[in-house]
């Protein structure tokens, strides 16, 4: 039996201490290995390799599919502001802070 | 015993000691060379119990001669190593989970669910959840709230019609449940399990298939004083099912897009079991609105 999900979401709980070590220009790519479906606006991820189910809210869900490796992270959160209607620092931090927890699962390439 | 010989297995003893079931539409016999596990079975299968075919798995149970150091149980399936099993609840253990594993081989057009499954107001509904999360134990609560029962621990649904296959295979329980609750005097008890046949339930036995309407995910929460219950999202239970699908890879997506369409058309909830008779309260309560009378005049 796999894992039971963890939901990600796409806004933290609170500011992240110290420096983000993702720089602004990078493009994150998502695995393609990984099996991924949008359900009624969230996204369902497996991975099998890991053995894990992971489930993305709405925001997350966005985020997850501009990695695809041509978007930078700024590119990113710009659109990203755009299409939710928030600040652009709120959403810059957003997608730094979900691109690192994507990169901790080893979600990304 | 039957010996295994170039993969067959040489059936001894009487019609009388072989046991034919049907589960899913497969043909399972099973030769006893002992009245002991026969009558084992029989508490555990009775009501899959048919007549007399060829099987599409067969096995051969028993007891070997009593010696120092020897397993009291034997199971051997054609073709296969035989398994040893220490005690009566360790021998229905191992029957289960390779009959289990056979019928998904033979099945894989069904998604099997690690889950419960009851009947209410025709409709079908499951509880889902990993092992200790208390699936059998409020599968027999139900019962003693209008529920009829159709499988405990195997959930297996046809995919084409959302149809789930009945299984009505005795309860098993790993700890006697509330004193409201008792088990009655027949309970199979083993060293460590409790079974409850099928013929001695307190509630109909569902031997038709039902559409599926309705799954809880279930997380028992003992130190709780009551029972809480929040829906899910169409992902949140896409992502609890597939974590309790036994034959995901048997499916596209690996499982994933068989998963989704099963929880695009099933409400579902996850539900923080406590006190069993509020647990149960609460899914008929829930499930009154979920399946409304109409929905079967």
């Amino acid at each position: 039996m796999q894992e039971l999900p963890e939901e990600i979401n796409g806004t933290p709980a609170q500011d992240p201490s110290g420096p983000s070590l993702l720089p602004l220009a990078a493009c994150p790519r998502r695995r393609p290995d990984v099996i991924a479906r949008l359900v009624d606006g969230e996204t369902v991820v497996l991975d099998r390799q890991a053995g894990l189910i992971h489930q993305l809210n709405q925001t997350a869900s966005y985020i997850w599919a501009r990695c695809d490796g041509q978007s930078t992270i700024t590119v990113i959160a710009h659109d990203l502001a755009q299409e939710f209607a928030i600040e652009p620092t709120v959403a810059a931090r957003d997608v730094r802070v979900l691109v690192e927890q994507l990169q901790a699962l080893q979600l990304l390439q | 015993m039957g010996e295994s010989r170039d993969g067959a297995i040489e059936e001894v003893g009487t019609a009388a000691m072989r046991l034919s079931l049907t589960v899913f539409g497969c043909h399972v016999t099973v030769q006893c060379e002992d009245a002991d596990t026969q009558a084992l079975l029989v508490a555990n299968y009775g009501h899959l119990h048919s007549p007399p075919h060829p099987g599409d798995v067969k096995y051969v149970v028993g007891r070997p001669p009593h010696q120092k150091g020897t397993p009291p149980f034997y199971l051997v399936r054609a073709g296969q190593a035989p398994l040893m099993a220490a005690e009566a609840g360790e021998f229905l253990w191992l029957f289960e989970k390779d009959m289990t594993l056979a019928l998904q081989r033979l099945r894989p057009d069904l998604y099997f669910m690690h889950a419960g499954v009851l009947v209410f107001r025709q409709r079908a509904f499951m509880l889902v959840g990993p092992s200790g999360s208390g699936k059998s134990t409020t599968t027999w609560g139900l019962l003693h709230h209008g529920c009829s029962y159709l499988s405990d621990e195997l959930a297996a649904i046809d995919l084409r019609t959302r149809d789930v296959l009945p299984y009505p295979h005795a309860i098993c329980l790993k700890q006697e449940p509330p004193p409201a609750y008792a088990l009655p005097e027949q309970t199979l008890r083993t060293a460590r399990t409790l079974h409850i046949p099928a013929a001695i339930l307190p509630a109909s036995v569902s031997c038709d298939a039902a559409p599926l309407v309705a799954a809880f995910f279930l997380q028992y929460q003992p130190e709780a004083s009551h029972p809480t219950i929040r829906p899910l999202s169409q992902a949140a239970a896409t992502a609890r099912l597939l974590a309790n699908a036994l034959n995901p890879l048997a499916h596209p997506g690996a499982g994933l897009d068989a998963a989704i369409g099963l929880m695009s058309e099933v409400v579902a909830f996850e539900i923080f079991s406590a006190n069993l008779t509020a647990t149960c309260a609460l899914i008929i309560e829930t499930l009154s609105r979920v399946v409304p009378d109409r929905a079967y005049s």
